[in-house]
């Protein structure tokens, strides 16, 4: 007997109901975020900078505008998501990028993604891609680990970012942005508090700090091959740059 | 990809969904879809009502997302038993989600020969009622046996009851509906995903 199916026009309503319900509950549950913790290192390409990602309220985070509906894949090895035609007030592309296996993955900017321990697979990690670094209309997460499977959703979005906070000692607090880096840099400490790296403690452990006294590109291959893998742990402080509350690693990439 | 990947994909996408990724949950609705509509179909022989089964199902399958149970890497089983469960009690499941299930696109129902041969002797109203005349852990446990190819260990699982009190309840529930049902193509039917 042929075995009937759902109607395509009911089972896209209700898939689309259910969709948007789970999504639901993901903002609700975004705003719990700053107390529950959320540990995701980004370390990103030239001058490894660790972010905190999906704290949208902290100094000089991006605040996005959806100018378009989201798309989704999933996809194992490297793979390209068409985004639709680009509107011209687009600034950049929202990611939402989830590892769901083992691996790294790149975007069209260079920023990387390391996903290493069984935890990384259940985080969301959230960025905004400039739309200098958006090739036509299609965004490609690359990766090495051919049998690395992962689900990016991504929207164009026009993106505005904040200005940095200054603490007591005239320090600038807040998270990497187009601007550059604050003196204190947003992070979640390893056991899951949200505070902040210094920038010197950060390029001393991620190697930008060695990496000016290279002298030929040699010194670089040499340093790499030496410490790429490697985990380093440096202090977490409240926003005053003093009051220690953990500790993040860095991983170099 | 190997079998077991696949049950490790679903955990994860299971895992994202209940954290509020509704793409990781879309995927799991396209992954169980079909088969949870065919189970649905094969109780009620009704497209429009298999569909509201099946939507019950998934909605359910959300509002009881803490209490999922996961059977060797996926959600399957618990729907399986839930859709069962929506067969049974089909306008309990209705009045829930009266207002979305009356937005949704409904099929109209048109059934083939066989359907309609399978509907003449009566199945989807003998079998919701021989399933309702069933404990509901007997139904739940013959639905993924008898229907869906579960072996009794894994529907054991599923259920929460051991593999032995499982035989002893299938044995109950098999003798209750054959006794119910009688019919000789009934029973084959049944029976066709059990070898």
């Amino acid at each position: 007997m042929t075995e009937p199916s759902m109607s395509e026009e009911f089972a896209e309503a209700l898939r689309s109901e259910l969709v948007q319900r789970a999504n639901s509950k993901s903002r609700r549950g975004r705003r719990a975020l700053l107390g529950g913790g959320f540990a995701v290192a980004i370390l990103f390409s030239g001058t490894a900078i660790a972010a905190a990602t999906g704290l949208i309220s902290l100094p000089g985070a991006t605040t996005t505008t959806p100018l378009s509906e989201t798309k989704t894949m999933t996809h194992q090895g490297t793979g390209t998501l068409d985004l639709g035609q680009r509107p011209v007030d687009a600034t950049g592309v929202a990611l939402s990028l989830t590892c769901l296996t083992s691996g790294s993955l790149t975007f069209d900017d260079g920023a990387s993604v390391a996903c290493t321990l069984p935890a990384d697979q259940d985080q969301h990690t959230t960025y905004v891609l400039p739309i200098t670094s958006v090739k036509n209309d299609f965004v490609t997460i690359a990766t090495r680990d051919d049998d690395m499977w992962w689900t990016l959703s991504a929207s164009w979005v026009s993106a505005e970012t904040g200005d940095w906070a200054l603490n007591i000692a005239g320090q600038t607090y807040g998270v990497v942005n187009s601007k550059g880096e604050p003196d204190l840099i947003a992070v979640v400490s390893m056991d899951g508090r949200p505070g902040y790296v210094s920038r010197t403690d950060l390029e001393g452990a991620n190697g930008t700090a060695e990496a000016r006294e290279f002298v030929s590109p040699e010194d670089a291959t040499d340093w790499q091959a030496v410490h790429v893998g490697t985990v380093r742990h440096i202090p977490v402080y409240e926003s005053d740059g003093v009051t220690r509350i953990g500790e993040f690693a860095v991983m170099i990439g | 990809m190997e079998v077991g990947e696949h049950a490790h994909l679903e955990e994860s996408q299971w895992h994202l969904a209940r954290a509020g990724d509704g793409a990781a949950f879309g995927l799991i609705f396209d992954a169980h879809k079909d088969r949870v509509f065919r189970h649905a179909y094969r109780i009620l022989l009704s497209r429009h009502d298999a569909e509201d089964a099946s939507a019950i199902a998934f909605l359910e399958l959300w509002r009881r997302r803490s209490t999922v149970r996961i059977v060797n890497g996926s959600v399957l089983p618990w729907l399986v038993v839930t859709t069962t469960n929506a067969c049974r009690n089909l306008e309990r499941g209705r009045r829930r989600y009266r207002r979305l299930l009356e937005s949704l696109p409904h099929s109209i129902d048109r059934a083939s020969a066989e359907d309609d041969a399978l509907r003449g002797l009566g199945l989807g109203d003998d079998l919701v009622s021989a399933l309702a005349s069933l404990s509901p852990t007997d139904a739940q446990l013959f639905a993924l046996v008898a229907l869906e190819g579960y072996t009794v260990a894994d529907a054991a699982r599923t259920v929460g009851v051991t593999p032995g009190a499982a035989r002893v309840r299938m044995h109950r529930a098999r003798s209750a509906l054959q006794s119910r049902l009688g019919h000789r193509t009934l029973t084959e039917y049944l029976s066709k995903e059990m070898s």
